[in-house]
């Protein structure tokens, strides 16, 4: 129940109470007024009937005394005297008639009786005048006429008792009325009061218990422990505020959350680097001691020993050879984990056969293979060819790799290779695996092997050299040419590496490196629909989450279209044609198996590449039904951009002009906007500037005010007298403190400015993701 | 004759350094591990030790302690050899036991003016 429904009953509970009281009083006062009503008339019906009686008193005596006198005088009446007499009974006849109006209906019949009574008794007293008048005649006698009052009187005596008894009665009922009256009045004010001071102390009980504990969970929330969950009893406000407060400490421990591990992400990189650096420095100092080493020894020999057969130095030479290139391997490996980190490695797609370059390379791996007295073991028919186009470079350095680690960590052992064609999603494949039977690692060392710079563990470097690039870049290059690697292993037994591969590495929608390279290879037909800017739909009903993946997608340029059901984004998907679709699995009604199906099922939509994502490993099974790659969830932003990139390929040639003096956090911006995919060009000199601008006009200025303040106000005056550059928008890049009065002369100076404070450069970044998606830019050749 | 353990377990290093020291006139032994590192020290008795520090089965930190907590090896002079050229590996090296420390590549005339050095000081004649 909430406050106001609580409120709302006590107010009508207390109303209700009045109401009651009212009525009560009013129907008390009513049967009041009623019975004093009755009192009144019974009071004026006994004076009445006292006056009845002394009127009639008079008159019987009267008359009496007229009939004593005329027997004993025989003397009649005068007719004035008479007339007098009659209209006196006529008095009283009305006195009678009067009187019934005054009595209550419960009396009348005593009324009655006394009117009969004194009817009788007025017709004999007129007929006792008419004899008065004629003397001597004799006619109602004085006995009749007494008997004959006498009952009158009776009847007058009854009805005075009547008058008594109903004023009696009625004084009692106002008695009992008022003090029911009041008794009730009392009753109603108590329980009132008692209502609503029970009201209000349930109402404030609950009140502070909520606040109470709303204020413990605010403290306990705030001193960190996010784990803590506020109960408040009922669904009311306060209800709803502990609610919101655990809904906010979950989203705190969520992002708490993601910051540790991204910390820890970091931490685990950079001890990783740290102790790369540290091994090639070895690495690279080994080899290289050596070639030294040998070196001044034959210089020395050759001085020192004249008749030196040049034979005698070819041994030393040779070994200076190897040494050689094996630190040529280990710097080639070092650029080419650099390349693919900075997104600079270009793939050269070629036919060529699989089976056969897997041969040519075992060929040359005999040596290593009978260092540890293995032997490889090539295991696919005779006569079998599997035909592929992909980067054969790429492809040979990955078996290479596979192949030299095999060799590496067994000994006395067989390496077998093997090659199986299958289908997936409609699309060849060919599934290759590296075995051995050698020292295998644990399930803790596999998760880590094809994160770069890392090893097994660290006895192994001294024990085997090596460098921990080699399965980083297989899975690298696995990814780049739309494949993908596992291994599985067992300490002690041996270790499987599978690679699978598309047959045509350029059929699947492949990477924006690759397709250039190979002009006969069909383009994506999809790829730069509209100016280079990907529109990527997002389906997913957990609102935080698609908001986190429309982030990344805008950041990396990407016009992002969001559906929080399966209908809304299947009729998006058909009205809009993405370039990619990220479907969430688990979702209420249409889930993502359903939307992937019917997606599949559409001719217009059956070729829009489907990134499933989910936390639950169903990665086989979206494979099976088409999807083109499966990410795990919570959503790991360098992947999802890593799988846009090779899905949605942008052709974004957008040129920015980056005029900053040279910083480190400068190199930091220049690289977030190539992996953005800018063309930048960077410099310090308002001059030079004003030349890149000239030569090739920019997209977008991002100019910084913290160059020396003639070169701002110079540059922003070229910039608002140039035609072209007139029309490109600026960025200005503004220290959060200071430089007002720069940035005001530059507002004179520029209309088209956009302030930024560079605080974060994840937010610049976005920003200009968000222009490059939004612009249309110049196209350029790269 | 000066008599030198060389341990180092990269063959080809071991091998030119070996005969580079040989060709100066010193009687070269080898060892390619720790473990060989310390019986030879203990047996042989070389009058110095050239170490390298990144060894298999063993590393040259425990092979030095090894060496100095037998009263064998208390007096044999340990030049350590490290591919590392991290500061604290000589700190390191010295705290182990070492007498010296060389980084490679090797500076073979610094190296020798170390073995004469070292060598000499425990009496032996320089070749
Ligand atoms: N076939 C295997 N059997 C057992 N362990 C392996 C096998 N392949 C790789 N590993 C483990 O994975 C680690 C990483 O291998 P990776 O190829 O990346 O580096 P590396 O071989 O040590 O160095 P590099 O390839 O740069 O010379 C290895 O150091 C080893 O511990
Ligand atoms: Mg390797």
């Amino acid at each position: 129940m909430t406050l106001l429904q609580r409120l709302t009953i006590a107010i009508f509970g207390v109303l209700l109470l009045f109401a009651i009281n009212v009525v009560s009083f009013a129907i008390g006062n009513n049967t009041i007024r009623h019975s004093l009503d009755a009192v009144s008339d019974a009071v004026q019906g006994q004076l009445n009937a006292s006056a009845l009686r002394q009127s009639l008193d008079n008159l019987h005596k009267q008359l009496l005394v007229l009939v004593t006198l005329r027997e004993s005088a025989g003397q009649g009446i005068s007719a004035a005297e008479a007339d007098r007499t009659r209209r006196e009974i006529a008095g009283l006849r009305d006195l009678v008639e009067r009187m019934e109006r005054n009595t209550s209906d419960a009396s009348l019949p005593v009324h009655g009786v006394l009117a009969r009574e004194t009817e009788s008794l007025f017709r004999d007293w007129e007929r006792l005048l008419l004899d008065l008048r004629r003397p001597l005649r004799r006619g109602v006698s004085i006995d009749e006429l007494k008997a004959s009052y006498g009952s009158t009187e009776r009847a007058l005596a009854a009805f005075e008792a009547a008058m008594i008894g109903v004023s009696r009665n009625e004084g009692q009922q106002v008695e009992t009325t008022g003090k029911v009256i009041g008794r009730i009045t009392i009753i109603v004010f108590l329980s009132s009061i008692f209502f609503t001071s029970f009201l209000g102390f349930l109402l404030i009980r609950h009140t502070n218990e909520s606040l109470r504990r709303l204020r413990e969970g605010t403290v306990r929330i705030g001193g960190g422990d996010l784990d803590y969950r506020i109960t408040v009893p009922g669904g009311d406000e306060f209800g709803q505020l502990a609610q919101a407060f655990n809904d906010m400490s979950d989203q705190l421990r969520r992002a708490v959350q993601e910051v540790h591990e991204a910390k820890e992400q970091a931490d685990r990189a950079n001890a990783a680097k740290s102790s790369f650096l540290a091994n090639m420095s070895h690495e690279l100092r080994t080899p290289l001691n050596a070639i030294i080493g040998y070196s001044e020894m034959m210089v020395e020999m050759a001085t020192e020993e004249e008749d030196l057969a040049a034979a005698e130095l070819t041994g030393d030479m040779q070994r200076i050879l190897t040494a050689g290139r094996h630190l040529l391997s280990l710097i080639n490996n070092v650029l080419d984990i650099a390349k693919i980190e900075t997104g600079k490695m270009t793939l050269y797609l070629e036919s060529f056969d699989a089976v056969e370059a897997l041969r040519e390379l075992a060929a040359t791996m005999h040596t290593l293979a009978a260092h540890n007295r293995n032997t490889i073991v090539i295991d696919v028919p005779e006569g079998t060819s599997a035909p592929i186009v992909s980067d054969q470079t790429r492809f040979r350095q990955i078996f290479a790799n596979l192949l030299s680690n095999a060799c590496k960590f067994t000994a006395n052992g067989a390496v077998t290779l093997d090659v199986t064609p299958f289908v997936r999603g409609g699309f060849d494949w060919l599934r290759l695996r590296v075995r051995d039977t050698g020292i295998g690692m644990t399930t803790e060392q596999l998760q880590s092997v094809f994160d770069a710079f890392v090893q097994a563990d660290s006895s192994t470097t001294k024990k085997y050299g090596g460098t921990g690039l080699g399965l980083a870049l297989c899975r690298e290059f696995c990814t780049l040419l739309g494949g993908r690697i596992e291994a599985a292993s067992e300490p002690g037994r041996g270790s499987v590496f599978t690679v699978e591969m598309p047959v045509d590495a350029a059929a699947l929608p492949v990477t924006e490196a690759a397709a250039p390279a190979r002009s006969d290879a069909p383009a994506p037909e999809r790829a730069r629909a509209e100016a280079g800017v990907p529109t990527v739909l997002i389906v997913d009903d957990d609102a935080d989450a698609r908001e986190l993946s429309a982030r990344v997608l805008r950041a990396e340029g990407c016009h992002v279209l969001e559906a929080a059901g399966g209908d809304e984004g299947l009729r998006l998907a058909r009205e809009r044609l993405p370039d990619l679709i990220v479907l969430d699995l688990v979702m209420p009604g249409m889930d993502g198996w359903e939307v992937l199906s019917v997606l599949k099922d559409n001719e217009e939509t059956r070729d829009i590449p489907v990134v499933l994502q989910s936390m639950l490993d169903a990665r086989d099974q979206a494979f099976d039904r088409g999807a083109a790659e499966f990410l795990d969830k919570p959503v790991d932003k360098r992947r999802l951009a890593a799988t846009l990139e090779r899905l949605a390929p942008r052709d974004r040639s957008g040129h920015v002009l980056l005029i900053e003096s040279a910083s480190p956090a400068r190199d930091v911006l220049v690289e977030g906007l190539r992996e953005q995919g800018w063309y930048v060009s960077s410099t310090e000199q308002a001059g030079e500037a004003l030349a890149i601008a000239r030569l090739s006009p920019p997209d977008l200025v991002l100019l910084s005010l913290g160059l020396p303040g003639d070169d701002v106000v110079t540059l922003s005056e070229a910039i608002a007298h140039n035609a072209t550059l007139r029309q490109v928008p600026v960025f200005v890049l503004a220290a959060a403190d200071g430089e007002a009065d720069a940035r005001e002369r530059l507002a004179s100076a520029l209309d088209r400015l956009v302030v930024h404070d560079p605080v974060a450069l994840e937010s610049l970044l976005e920003k200009t993701g968000r222009f490059a998606a939004e612009a249309p830019l110049n196209p350029r050749p790269r | 004759m000066t008599r030198i353990l060389l341990v180092e377990d990269n063959e080809m290093n071991r091998d030119m350094l070996s005969r580079r020291l040989a060709r100066k006139g010193f009687e070269v032994l080898l060892a390619i591990d720790g473990e060989q590192a310390v019986t030879l020290t203990l047996a042989e008795r070389p009058d110095v030790v050239l170490l390298d520090m990144n060894l298999p089965l063993k590393d040259g930190w425990t092979v030095a302690r090894e060496i100095r907590a037998d009263a064998r090896g208390r007096q044999v002079p340990i030049i350590a050899l490290t591919a590392h050229a991290m500061s604290d590996d000589r700190a390191r090296a010295l705290a182990a036991g070492c007498d010296d420390y060389e980084t490679k590549p090797l500076d073979f005339a610094r190296l020798l003016g170390k073995i004469a050095a070292l060598a000499g000081a425990r009496g032996a004649p320089p070749p």
